[in-house]
């Protein structure tokens, strides 16, 4: 689209660089993520979609500094929010940008929330926390904070339990305590996929104008590509660890290059296309422990692998139209 | 579509009416009203879809076809025979006719079983053949749904997701049913493999001549898979049509919001504000009077408020067309 072109420096909020990030497991370490690199513009959403299993909610737990070290460990790689390396942050500056200036959003609604207390209670915990809020004013907050997410009712809602809330109600409640002290990144790994297509459309209609009120930057995690349509300007498409294709989101479903990313493409069913056959990825994801880092990972299953797909790994390099792909035998398009 | 040999002159294999379903709600009188007047007919080698959100009834109207819970009310006749006046042993000679695929199929397998005896376990409980032909058919179950003979020997664990739904679809053909109740089937799989066991189920159709309930929430999914679509709300079917003529002119308020809902990959970038459905489907122990849809829907009318809507048809150039509307009334 025109705006990737004239990109008016818009500002980076977050840029990560060659991050590597992997466990240790009783018969040794395997690594999840391998030297993955992205960036989000501010006011901006960057779709990271792929498949269980490749890494997609492990990066999002490594910028947000979640994954208990040990086991998990970073090999290598900066994550930069606002110029500031988070990976060398000591704990209680992290502590003060989790939940703060970097909000997040989980797939599961109901195990996020802590069943013991009012939502009116969670809401307002982030605001006495980051903001110092007393009780009162904390829990008046959150009425408003709710009202902003499109919760009916709000003033009597602000005291009833999670079990008390549909689905979709509780996932607003998240929304509303992931955007209480109106971060400037908003992390949402699959924040619809738990829900009915009716919910998800009023929750994604929902993030969307909040983005635009706060300025806010979105880093979406979500393996359904008709999401990424709607709701993306930037798509990363990660297999078994690695970013294997990033474009704007355009020029990523009209000219796909990566056999993967064409291949998940076309296996979807879509409205009004019939067949009676859809086309297939043959194989399976390789699990964690048989990735070689000397060949592409997706040359097993891939239709036009060729000798050099077996031997070297290909590596992410900068194509027209601000696409980046890697893969030594792309697709036509 | 060309119907396999020996078909009976009856063309309806599953023939559901005024089907009901309550659950009694423990310590209090208040019920649970799932399934509620659901008439439809199956014929056979058809696939019908059986559409909603999460909460519509849709499973426990597959477990009620399959007798696994006893209706309230209402008839299901299986290839001419009224499945609820049958003796216990009837029923179970008429359970080899019938047969479920599970959406959490992992949890369906015993952990402790190896496949192949998994699979051979509806032939023994049916007392079909001797141990070593229920061996063979096991093996040629295996291979029919594109496993290696040599995973019978191994356990469920040691297979993928998309394995493990081939595994469960090998036990479910075993008996060779008439019809198979698929609910869910793909919902728990990764995208890259749900396209192959949609492609298996088509596979099985043509050869076994089966013919699917086929239960979901994914109105593309059941656009590319089904020949007939019904859609629920709150335990009732609100629109049933032939596939091309519900995706093409969708007439109910909730079908058009349902498909409106979808997230669309034809133009990327591009976020379209959808006029959207307000809340969530009501509370199915206390379902609004009229209308079930009326408190969602954006074309409600004074008499949706109170009186419930019948079924009427709307002309389909072939097949039946019905939409449970007042829009639609004369």
């Amino acid at each position: 689209m025109a705006e990737a072109g004239k990109a008016a420096r818009a500002e980076t909020v977050l840029t990560v660089e060659d991050l590597t990030v992997g466990f240790v497991t009783e018969t040794g370490a395997v690594r999840a993520v391998e030297s993955i690199g992205f960036s989000i513009d501010q006011g901006k959403t960057l779709g990271l979609v792929g498949e269980s299993g490749c890494g997609k909610s492990v990066t999002a737990m490594a910028v947000m500094r979640l994954l208990q070290m040990p086991p998990a460990f970073v090999a290598s790689g900066r994550i930069l929010f606002d110029g500031q390396d988070l990976l060398t942050l000591p704990e209680h500056r992290m502590r003060s940008i989790r939940g703060n200036r970097i909000g997040m959003i989980f797939q599961e609604p109901m195990t996020s929330l802590n069943p013991c207390f009012t939502v009116g209670f969670q809401i307002g915990e982030v605001l006495r926390i980051h903001r110092g809020m007393n009780r009162s004013e904390a829990r008046d907050r959150a009425v408003e904070l709710m009202e902003g997410v499109g919760i009916g009712a709000a003033e009597s809602r602000v005291d009833q339990y999670p079990h008390q809330l549909s689905g979709g109600l509780r996932q607003r409640v998240l929304i509303a305590i992931a955007l209480a002290c109106q971060p400037r990144l908003l992390i949402a790994d699959e924040p619809t996929t738990a829900l009915d297509v009716t919910v998800q459309a009023q929750i994604l209609n929902l993030l969307a104008r909040l983005q635009e009120q706060l300025d806010m930057s979105v880093l979406l995690i979500t393996h359904d590509l008709g999401v990424v349509a709607e709701t993306c300007d930037h798509v990363a498409v990660m297999y078994a660890g690695r970013v294997v294709e990033s474009a704007p989101v355009a020029e990523l479903f009209s000219r796909p290059a990566h056999p993967y990313t064409c291949g998940l493409m076309s296996a979807i069913p879509q409205l009004g296309r019939r067949s009676e056959y859809l086309p297939t990825i043959p194989g399976v994801v390789p699990s964690l422990e048989n990735r070689s880092v000397h060949q592409c990972c997706f040359a097993g299953r891939c239709l036009q692998s060729q000798m050099i797909c077996f031997k070297q790994f290909p590596p992410l390099k900068k194509e027209r139209n601000n696409h980046d792909l890697a893969c030594w035998n792309p697709c036509e398009s | 579509m060309t119907l396999p040999a020996g078909t009976p002159v009856n063309p309806d294999l599953l023939a559901v009416n005024g089907l009901q379903k309550y659950f009694p709600v423990k310590g209090s009188r208040r019920v649970v009203h799932a399934v509620e007047d659901v008439t439809f007919r199956l014929r056979h080698g058809e696939t019908l879809g059986v559409v909603g959100e999460s909460g519509c009834g849709k499973s426990t109207l597959g477990r009620v076809i399959l007798r696994l819970l006893r209706p309230t009310a209402g008839q299901i006749r299986l290839d001419g025979r009224d499945l609820l006046g049958l003796s216990p042993r009837e029923l179970r000679m008429a359970r080899r006719d019938m047969q479920l695929i599970f959406q959490d199929v992992y949890a369906s397998l015993d952990k402790r079983q190896k496949v192949g005896s998994i699979i051979e376990e509806p032939l023994k409980v049916h007392g079909i053949g001797n141990r070593k032909e229920r061996r063979d058919r096991g093996i040629e179950l295996l291979e029919m749904v594109g496993l290696d003979s040599s995973a019978a020997a191994l356990y469920p664990h040691e297979f993928s997701g998309g394995q493990r739904q081939r595994i469960g679809i090998a036990r479910a053909i075993a008996l060779s049913p008439k019809l198979v109740v698929a609910d869910e089937p793909i919902s728990a799989l990764d995208v890259s493999i749900q396209s192959q066991i949609l492609n298996l189920l088509v596979d099985l159709r043509k050869q076994l001549g089966l013919s699917y309930l086929f239960i979901s929430h994914d109105m593309t999914v059941v656009e590319h898979i089904c020949n007939r679509v019904a859609v629920m709300y709150l335990g009732q079917i609100v629109e049933t049509a032939p596939v091309e003529d519900l995706y093409s002119s969708p007439r109910h308020p909730y079908t058009r919001a349902l498909l409106a809902a979808i997230p669309r990959l034809d133009h990327p970038g591009q976020r379209t504000q959808r006029p959207l459905l307000n809340g969530e489907p009501p509370n199915p122990e206390n379902p609004p009077p009229g209308c079930r849809f009326h408190t969602r829907c954006p074309s409600v009318m004074e008499i949706c408020r109170n009186v419930s809507p019948d079924e009427f048809s709307v002309g389909a150039e072939e097949g039946f067309h019905g939409v449970r509307c007042h829009l639609y009334g004369d």
